[in-house]
């Protein structure tokens, strides 16, 4: 039977279900494939009284522009600079809480302090900056009180950019701390219990007990989380930056998706900012493909 | 199973449980700032320096304005709208689409979950997204807001794992009595997956009630503004007793400032109120979501 013959009957048999996911399909065409078709923008000069269709079409002269700029580098090197410290930081601190977390017995304690460290996570991040505006201000607790302690003199921590990444880095630690560990614990109380009274009986110590065996315990779980993360290492999103940043600050501030909005919405050089987005979008599909590709080989976990 | 516990594991739990206690602190500290310096009196409020844990001469002028503020309860209503709207399509979508994508024996199933699950690497971008909306005449309607994030591969794959885990002989038998596929899809995978539709309402209603970046592309139109958006007016522009048309307090310059800060902390307070009532209740289910979004991402 040939394959289309196939597809015919199997259209037939599961008619209902096929018709059942046409809106499905329709809403991922239209807000998801659509603009991808609308890439196309990255390589006109493309004006939105001529559309798609009518603009006049540059080849890379738009990525091009972006390559020979000043932005080129600076937005480059804020993005890596973000996501490594992000990587280094935020990513194994939620590790590290979760195994301090596992080693408290008092039931009740555990589950109060799970529960107040995931709170954070809940603010919204207009009302995050909103906090961080106040905290880092030159009369507020770290830019006020703090800054006269430990540097001699308060200051408005915002406007200057040798702090920008810090408060980045400090308040994702503080929003996301309790809620990243969430799998973690998750994974460790899953480990086989009976192990340890075997190393106890061995005669390993806590240390050895943790390296041995609740480690590779939930190493699985590291690497997924891992790649996840090396996956989005390029795609520091712009929503926490857009509230935090002015023009002092882009210096370490802006980074690649700033650019882009900053670009596209805001200074309405279309094609430029698409050029932009896509380059960011190539290296972040590359990205994810290559850090699958790699767990893939040294382990036996992987997404796809 | 309790032995003698060495002068090394006391040490070591007892510092345990101070960095935890630390930790614990550090979340609740900004939070009870914000709550505290809400409740005080604006002028008491500018010559304290630091933290405030308590209200400096305690105080309601703050939330006075914010209530007599009409923004604020506009943001407040469309809020609500986009939030309530959204999580009904959303959960009622998603589950069509787990339900298909649960299915065996279905020639396209595979191919529709890789066109899914491939927007999650690869995306237009801003601009694209963006003309895209201005073309099919989104701009400034509600649905601007609405069908963004409306279906997420992530809900859907959630979703699908619960569906997944409903014994398929259920389905056959239902399938003998003559059940339709909206039929089993109603009457036996929803009732028996409400955990998997509590886990989707919440991600839905969290991500759509503290959103601010897709109303403010879209929304010109200030009588379409949630309240984050409106909050982030407010916030950003440390004019908020201006903005809100704030009214007494002599009206001097000085004077406003001062009533902004405490109308800043009130509106944060009114604005995240409601996620965190509802958040001791639905902390499980949201645990259980962030797992399986984890383990089948």
């Amino acid at each position: 039977m040939s394959f289309w013959h196939r597809l015919g009957r199997d259209l037939k048999d599961n008619r209902a279900y096929y018709i059942m996911f046409i809106p499905i399909i329709i809403y991922f065409i239209i807000f998801c494939y659509l603009p991808m078709g609308g890439i196309i923008i990255a390589f006109q000069n493309f004006r939105p009284a001529l559309g798609i269709l009518g603009s006049k079409f540059v080849g890379l002269k738009n990525f091009m522009d972006f390559f020979r700029s000043v932005y080129f580098g600076r937005v480059l090197r804020n993005t890596v600079a973000l996501s490594l410290l992000s990587l280094f930081i935020c990513f194994p601190l939620p590790i590290v809480f979760a195994l301090l977390l596992n080693e408290i017995h008092n039931l009740r304690f555990k589950k109060t302090i799970q529960t107040i460290s995931y709170m954070p996570y809940f603010i919204s991040l207009v009302v995050l900056a909103g906090i961080i505006i106040d905290f880092t201000s030159s009369d507020g607790l770290i830019g006020g009180t703090l800054m006269r302690v430990f540097a001699g003199r308060e200051v408005n921590l915002l406007s200057d950019p040798k702090y920008f990444r810090s408060i980045m880095i400090v308040s994702e630690l503080w929003q996301g701390l309790g809620y990243s560990s969430i799998i973690y614990v998750a994974a460790l109380s899953s480990v086989d219990q009976e192990q340890y009274e075997a190393a106890e009986i061995d005669g390993a110590n806590r240390w050895q007990q943790t390296f041995h065996i609740t480690l590779p315990g939930i190493s699985s779980t590291i690497i997924i989380m891992l790649i996840l993360k090396c996956g989005t290492l390029l795609a520091v999103g712009s929503e926490k930056i857009i509230l935090l940043y002015n023009a002092n600050t882009y210096e370490t501030a802006d980074v690649i998706s700033t650019f882009v909005y900053r670009k596209g919405l805001q200074e309405f050089n279309y094609g430029y900012s698409t050029a932009v987005g896509l380059f960011n979008s190539v290296i972040n599909f590359v990205l994810i493909l290559s850090t699958n590709a790699l767990a893939n080989r040294f382990s036996d976990s992987s997404l796809f | 199973m309790v032995g003698k516990k060495s002068s090394s594991r006391v040490v070591f739990e007892v510092i345990n449980t101070v960095i935890m206690l630390l930790i614990a602190a550090i979340c609740l500290i900004p939070i009870i700032h914000v709550i505290m310096s809400s409740f005080s009196e604006p002028l008491a409020l500018a010559s304290s320096r630091g933290l405030v844990l308590w209200p400096k001469h305690f105080s309601l002028v703050g939330y006075a304005q914010v209530m007599q503020a009409r923004s604020v309860w506009v943001g407040y209503a469309h809020t609500l709208l986009y939030v309530v709207v959204q999580a009904v399509l959303g959960v009622f979508f998603t589950a069509i689409a787990a339900y298909v994508l649960s299915r065996r024996n279905m020639m396209l199933r595979d191919p529709f979950m890789f066109l899914i699950t491939f927007t999650m690497m690869f995306s237009g971008g801003l601009v694209p997204y963006y003309v895209l909306f201005s073309k099919i005449h989104l701009l400034n309607t509600i649905w601007a807001v609405i069908l963004p994030g409306m279906l997420t591969p992530m809900n859907i794959i959630i979703m699908r794992t619960f569906f997944n885990s409903i014994p398929y002989s259920l389905d056959e038998s239902a399938k003998l009595d003559g059940a339709g596929a909206w039929t089993i899809l109603i009457r036996i995978y929803m009732p028996l997956s409400k955990a998997s539709l509590a886990v989707t309402t919440l991600f839905l209603v969290v991500a759509q009630w503290n959103n601010y970046f897709i109303p403010m592309i879209f929304l010109q139109d200030r009588n379409l503004w949630p309240l984050q958006l409106v909050l982030k007016d407010l916030i950003a522009t440390s004019q908020g007793a201006a903005i809100l048309g704030a009214q007494g307090g002599g009206g001097s310059a000085a004077e406003t400032v001062l009533l902004t800060r405490v109308i800043n902390y009130a509106v944060i307070v009114v604005g995240t109120l409601p996620i965190f009532c509802i958040y001791p209740f639905v902390q499980k289910y949201f645990v259980t979501g962030v797992m399986i979004g984890a383990i089948k991402g």
